[in-house]
C-alpha cells in the first residue's frame, strides 16, 4: 500500500494546487463581473436620473425641491444603491470609483452650459465582498468534494488494481525465499502484474525442480562417497578376510543350525538325515574355499621349472572327464606341433588350466565344447586360451572378473576364487591373462614365457 | 501353527533360509519367506495392506540386487514400523551402525539357532 499511498499523496498535492489556482482565478473573474454588473447599474440608473433632473432644471430657475423627490423616489426602486442630490458645482466629469468602502457614480446636470449639481450613487461594497464570499465557500467546497472524491478513488483502485496484487506477488516471492514453492498463481489478469505473476510461477517451478534434481544428485553422490570411502576402509587384506568371513558364515550358519536342530530331538528319522546331508554337503562347500584361499595364498614353484602345456592340457581333461562327461562338455585340445615349453611348473599350470575348464564347463549349463588352443605368441611367448560357447559374462562383471569372490554363479554354487587364482599363479611366473567375452562365449587367454 | 506370530524371512541362500523358517515353525512361529530385497518390500506390503498381523521382519544384509538395509529403509521411509533383526557376516562397524540407525538388532553369521530364537522372543514380547 505504500506505493498507493505515496502516488495518491502526489494526487492529491497536485489536485489541490492546481484546483487552488483555478479558483482564485475564478473568484476573480467573478468579483470583476459583480463590480462590471454593479457599474453598469449605477450608469443605468444614474443616466436615467440625469435626463430626469435635467429635464427639472429646465423648466425653472431652482429644481432643487422637484430633484429631491425625484431622487427620493428613485432610491425606492433602485436596491443597493442610493442616490442623492449634491448642489453646486462640483467635478465637472461623470465618474465611476471607489471611495473608502462604497463604490461611488457622479453623474453632473449640466444646464445651459453649466452645472448646478450632481447625482451622486453610492453603494457599500459589502455586496459584493458579500458575493465573493459566497462564491469562495462554494469554490472551497467544491475543491474539497473533487480531492476526496479522488483521494478515495484512487486508493481504492489503487489497492485493488495494484496494492493487493503486489501483496501477493510479495508474499509469494518470501514464501519462494523460504523454499516453499506450493504458491498458486498470484494475479490472474491480463496486465502487466499478471504477466509477473505468470513468470513468477514458472521461476518458482523452476526453481522446485532445480532444487529437487541437486537435493536427489547430492544424495547418490554422498551415497557413492561413503559407499567409496566403505570400500577403501577395507584393504586388500581385510577385503579378502571379510570375504572369507561371507563366503563361510552362510555355510556354517546353515551347518550349525542342522547340528543343534539334530542334537535338540527337533529332527528325527529321515529328516535328521537329511540334515546330516546338509551339514555334510555345506562342509565340504567350505573345504573347497578353504583350499581354493590356499592356493590363493601360494607362492610360484621352484624357479626355472617348466612344462608342456600340451600335455598338462592332456592331463586335466582326464582328471575332470567325469564332471565333463556329466555336464555333457566336450573338450577339444588343439596344439601346435612341434609342443612348445612354458616357463611354469607342472602343479601351477594344472591348477591354471584345471580351473579355466571347470569355468567353461559351469558356463554351458546345456552342455557344449570347450577348446583349449595352445599357439606360439610374440616376443617368446606362449599362449593357451580356453574358449567356451556359453552365454558369456556380463558388461558389469567382466571388469572384476579376477576379483577374489567375484562369481555370476547361482548364490552357493561355486566359490568365486576360480579365476583369482589363476591370475595369482600367472603374475607370478611373470605372465598375462585376459578375458573376451560376447554373447557367443568367452575366451581366457594366458600368455606365459617360453622356455628356450 | 496358523495362530503363531507372523514373521517375514529374506535371505537369498535357500539352504540356509530354508533351515531358519524351519527352526522358527517348529517352536510355532508363522514364516513367510523371501529371497531377495526386493521380494522382501513386495511381501511386507502386500501384508500391512491386507492388514496382517506382522510381528517381525529378520533379513540378510547382503542379497542380489536389493540388500536388507535399503529394503529396511524403503519400508521404514512408507511409514511401515516393523521390528527389524538384521543377519550379517560382515560384523564390521558400519554395518551396525547402519543397523542401529534404522533401530534394528542385528545378529553376525554363523547364525545360533538359540541365539536366533532368543532374539526373535526378545523382539516380539509376548
Amino acid at each position: 500500500m505504500r506505493i498507493v499511498a505515496k502516488y495518491t499523496l502526489v494526487l492529491g498535492a497536485a489536485l489541490i494546487a492546481a484546483l487552488t489556482v483555478l479558483a482564485v482565478i475564478r473568484v476573480e473573474h467573478d468579483r470583476d463581473r459583480f463590480m462590471q454588473d454593479m457599474q453598469g447599474d449605477h450608469r443605468v440608473l444614474g443616466h436615467l436620473l440625469q435626463t430626469g433632473v435635467t429635464d427639472l432644471w429646465l423648466d425653472a430657475a431652482d429644481a432643487t425641491q422637484q430633484t429631491v423627490d425625484l431622487v427620493q423616489r428613485a432610491n425606492e426602486n433602485a436596491g443597493e444603491v442610493r442616490f442623492a442630490w449634491i448642489a453646486g458645482a462640483t467635478a465637472g466629469e461623470e465618474s465611476q470609483r471607489v471611495e473608502g468602502h462604497d463604490f461611488v457614480s457622479r453623474f453632473p446636470i449640466r444646464v445651459g452650459g453649466a452645472v448646478v449639481g450632481s447625482v451622486v450613487g453610492r453603494e457599500p461594497l459589502d455586496a459584493i465582498d458579500r458575493l465573493v464570499k459566497n462564491d469562495v465557500v462554494l469554490t472551497a467546497v467544491e475543491l474539497g468534494l473533487i480531492v476526496v472524491l479522488g483521494l478515495v478513488l484512487s486508493l481504492v483502485l489503487g489497492r485493488w488494481l495494484v496494492g493487493r496484487p503486489i501483496g501477493r506477488l510479495v508474499s509469494q516471492a518470501r514464501a519462494i525465499g523460504a523454499r516453499d514453492f506450493t504458491g498458486e498463481l498470484a494475479v490472474r489478469r491480463a496486465d502487466e502484474l499478471g504477466e509477473l505473476a505468470t513468470e513468477m510461477k514458472t521461476m518458482s517451478d523452476a526453481l522446485d525442480r532445480a532444487l529437487a534434481t541437486i537435493a536427489v544428485e547430492t544424495e547418490a553422490r554422498i551415497s557413492a562417497v561413503e559407499q567409496l570411502r566403505h570400500s577403501e576402509r577395507l584393504s586388500t587384506v581385510g577385503k579378502l578376510a571379510a570375504g572369507i568371513a561371507h563366503e563361510l558364515g552362510t555355510p556354517l550358519s546353515i551347518v550349525a543350525g542342522h547340528a543343534q536342530m539334530i542334537a535338540g530331538r527337533e529332527v528325527a528319522g529321515d529328516a535328521a538325515l537329511q540334515s546330516a546331508e546338509a551339514i555334510d554337503r555345506e562342509a565340504t562347500r567350505m573345504s573347497k574355499i578353504v583350499r581354493q584361499l590356499l592356493d590363493f595364498a601360494r607362492r610360484k614353484g621352484p624357479e626355472g621349472t617348466t612344462c608342456e602345456p600340451a600335455v598338462i592340457a592332456q592331463r586335466c581333461t582326464s582328471l575332470l572327464a567325469p564332471i565333463l562327461d556329466r555336464a555333457r562338455v566336450r573338450c577339444d585340445i588343439d596344439a601346435i606341433d612341434p609342443s612348445p615349453r612354458a616357463l611354469i611348473d607342472e602343479d601351477s599350470l594344472q591348477q591354471v588350466i584345471t580351473n579355466l575348464v571347470l569355468n567353461a564347463t559351469q558356463a554351458m549349463k546345456d552342455g557344449g565344447v570347450v577348446t583349449i588352443e595352445i599357439s606360439r605368441a610374440p616376443d617368446a611367448q606362449v599362449r593357451i586360451e580356453v574358449r567356451d560357447t556359453g552365454p558369456g559374462i556380463p558388461d558389469d562383471v567382466l571388469p572384476h572378473i579376477f576379483e577374489p569372490f567375484v562369481t555370476t554363479k547361482e548364490a552357493g554354487d561355486g566359490t568365486g576364487l576360480g579365476l583369482a587364482v589363476v591370475y595369482g599363479i600367472v603374475v607370478d611366473h611373470r605372465g598375462k591373462v585376459t578375458v573376451e567375452s560376447s554373447g557367443r562365449g568367452t575366451t581366457m587367454t594366458v600368455l606365459l614365457q617360453e622356455a628356450a | 501353527m496358523e495362530d503363531g506370530p507372523l514373521i517375514a524371512l529374506a535371505e537369498d541362500n535357500p539352504q540356509l533360509r530354508a533351515l531358519l523358517a524351519m527352526a522358527l515353525e517348529s517352536v510355532g512361529y508363522r514364516v513367510l519367506q523371501a529371497e531377495t530385497g526386493e521380494r522382501l518390500v513386495d511381501l511386507v506390503r502386500g501384508l500391512l495392506l491386507d492388514g496382517e498381523p506382522l510381528r517381525l521382519i529378520i533379513t540378510d544384509v547382503r542379497m542380489p540386487t536389493l540388500g536388507g538395509l535399503e529394503a529396511a529403509r524403503i519400508l521404514q521411509e512408507a511409514g511401515h514400523s516393523v521390528p527389524l533383526i538384521f543377519m550379517t557376516a560382515f560384523g564390521d562397524a558400519w554395518t551396525r551402525s547402519q543397523a542401529q540407525g534404522l533401530g534394528a538388532r542385528l545378529l553376525d553369521k554363523p547364525l545360533s539357532l538359540s541365539v536366533l530364537r532368543r532374539a526373535v522372543t526378545e523382539t516380539i514380547a509376548p
